[in-house]
């Protein structure tokens, strides 16, 4: 649909951290293409975090990311802004904002060359298509949990990004609600191109949605690939500690149990 | 996707809440206003409402003396109400934003701590700066230090390379080393130095003049314009740093020139009429409860709800005792906290 559609992400020789900490040390990714969802998953403290807010130019990073033939690392906030959006797993507390204009000030708050009818126009949009155009003048800190997930999925969603980074974006949602961002994200990752990052805990969610998933454990890969090749008993024993059977259901879908640890 | 008419009545409502957003600013703007003009009208000489408004447009008809006590007492004394109060709490408005903290005011962070410890060491030790005017000494340390202190804020949480939670401690900190330092000057002052810089810490608007006044201005017009150019990344910032970054603020350069405008701001105040400390930290909140925090109607907001309540306290600190003009700075805090929780409660039962 748009020239995104064949770029992608490349990650090489990685490093991350924090002063004195490196998290993330000589990570290399093979190149993740836009249009499909890729999952990041792994124990606490693996690093998953540490490695997304790298790739959003959070935190300070050494090596090497290029995205459709920019070098990302050392690129400058606005660069950075323009083409990667992430959303971070902390929602806003206490804020006087409803939830269209939290969605309008995510929009503006860097200088693009729109007109503030298409922001509103862009906003609704957005709400619209995650269904909560509902909730646009509810305030904020009125909604339960999930609710301030979808605003705060809205928000990242309607920068447009061509790199789309979600820290656990269903943490705080049902399963209707989780089935709905799932469904909503693949869409539109298809539909404009885009690179898509899911930190994700539900590993059958990952399986279920996710074309690639990527293990990550102590900060390196453990493991890389389709659901099938990335979860294995071998991957929980080893990332996990636990004993766990994988298993194909009656729709196809890997399928995980866990039996005890080991 | 949702059926269009659902998704007009979101722009239409949006559209109402901006008009009822505008509708309480303009509201404010009529306190201030009306607060103002009490402000004009009341005060310990016996003058007829009738001539005060008069002698406004019309100074030429008033006896000479009338003339005196409006244009030279009077109305410098009501503009700075407003103008101190709009500066400071649009300071406290920033400083709460960018620090993340609903404490931080210019009066929590240490400004006007630093301020009194430069009048101190004027009004005690005769030390100014060289080459100021001996009537400015005061507020030309007053200001000096406030200025410094926030400078010294922003240099010690850039050696520490960290967050708004570091800034806030070392505000407080310098809180209790500015009012230990200025103690210790007390100890040592005379009796007579001591009751002069007692008064000044009190705050008071008696001080006002027209040059005060034009440079009061000055800073505010200065300083709003670029403040009101970030709203929207200010607005952004509330959501958290993160995702601000995420969505291209920059905000270690938004924190920094913030910070900028807001020691301009407070020192400026503070230098001319001592501490008032309790509007910075009141306005903004008073704000917050009215428009919400879309920064392009919260900040605005603050400046005419710190203004109303440094014009109202004014009117009320001439009288409440018949005859006698109490120091301003007391005053605010007596009648704001009250006000503010009265507010702060009923706020509590709509929700």
């Amino acid at each position: 649909m748009s020239d995104t559609a064949s770029a992608t992400l490349s990650v090489e020789r990685l490093s991350v951290g924090y002063p004195g900490r490196k998290v993330i040390d000589n990570l290399s990714l093979s190149p993740i293409r836009g249009g499909a969802l890729t999952a990041l998953v792994g124990p606490n403290a693996a690093g998953k975090t540490t490695l997304l807010r790298g790739l959003a130019g959070l935190n300070r990073a050494y090596g090497s990311i290029r995205f459709g033939g920019r070098e990302l690392v050392g690129a400058s906030a606005t660069e950075h802004a323009a083409h990667v959006t992430y959303m971070p797993q902390a929602l806003p507390q206490r804020v006087g904002l409803t939830v269209f204009e939290a969605l309008l000030g995510a929009l503006k708050a860097s200088p693009h060359g729109r007109a503030s009818s298409a922001d509103r126009e862009l906003a609704l949009e957005t709400l619209a298509r995650l269904g909560i155009e509902q909730l646009a003048m509810r305030a904020l800190d009125e909604l339960s949990g999930g609710q301030r997930q979808m605003a705060s999925l809205a928000q990242a969603i309607a920068r447009r990004p061509s790199v789309l980074l979600l820290d656990e974006p269903t943490s705080a949602l049902d399963l209707n609600h989780q089935l709905r961002v799932m469904k909503v994200v693949q869409a539109i990752a298809r539909e404009r191109g885009i690179v898509t990052i899911l930190v994700l805990h539900d590993i059958a969610l990952a399986c279920r949605w996710c074309e690639r998933i990527i293990v990550l454990s102590g900060g390196k890969v453990f493991a890389d690939g389709s659901p099938d090749e990335a979860v294995t008993p071998k991957m929980f024993s080893g990332v996990y500690g636990v004993e766990a059977r994988v298993e194909h259901c009656s729709r196809g879908y890997l399928q995980v149990m866990v039996d005890d640890d080991v | 996707m949702a059926d269009s008419t659902h998704a007009s009545f979101v722009i239409e409502d949006y559209g109402r809440l901006v008009r009822k957003r505008l509708a309480v600013l303009a509201g404010l703007c009529a306190i201030v206003l009306a607060g103002f003009m009490a402000d004009l009208v009341t005060g310990p000489s016996q003058l007829a409402v009738a001539d005060a408004v008069k002698g406004l447009f019309f100074p030429g008809e008033l006896s000479a003396p009338a003339r005196v006590i409006i244009w030279d007492v009077r109305l410098p004394q009501a503009l700075l109400a407003v103008l101190v109060g709009a500066a400071l709490s649009l300071a406290g408005a920033e400083m709460q934003t960018i620090l993340n903290n609903p404490l931080a005011s210019p009066f929590t962070l240490g400004v006007s701590s630093a301020a009194s410890l430069g009048a101190a060491l004027a009004i005690v030790l005769g030390i100014g700066l060289p080459g100021i005017a001996s009537s400015w000494i005061v507020s030309g340390n007053a200001f000096v230090f406030a200025f410094g202190s926030v400078l010294l804020l922003q240099a010690l949480s850039r050696l520490r390379g960290t967050g708004p939670e570091t800034l806030v401690l070392f505000g407080i900190a310098m809180v209790f080393t500015f009012n230990a330092l200025v103690a210790l000057i007390q100890f040592v002052a005379t009796q007579e130095a001591l009751q002069q810089l007692v008064f000044w810490s009190m705050g008071s608007l008696a001080r006002g003049n027209w040059e005060k006044l034009a440079v009061l201005f000055a800073a505010i017009v200065l300083v709003t314009p670029t403040a009101m150019w970030s709203a929207w990344k200010m607005t952004a910032l509330r959501l958290g740093e993160d995702r601000a970054r995420s969505f291209g603020v920059d905000v270690a350069r938004l924190r920094f020139v913030s910070l900028l405008r807001v020691s301009l701001l407070a020192a400026t105040s503070v230098a001319f009429v001592g501490t008032i400390g309790f509007v910075g930290l009141v306005g903004p909140h008073i704000a917050r409860l009215l428009v919400g925090e879309d920064h392009r109607f919260f900040l605005p907001a603050s400046m005419a709800a710190g203004a109303a309540v440094m014009s109202l306290s004014s009117v009320a600190s001439k009288v409440i005792v018949p005859g006698a003009v109490m120091p301003v700075g007391i005053v605010t805090a007596l009648i704001g906290v009250p006000f503010f929780m009265a507010l702060i409660f009923l706020r509590r039962e709509r929700i």
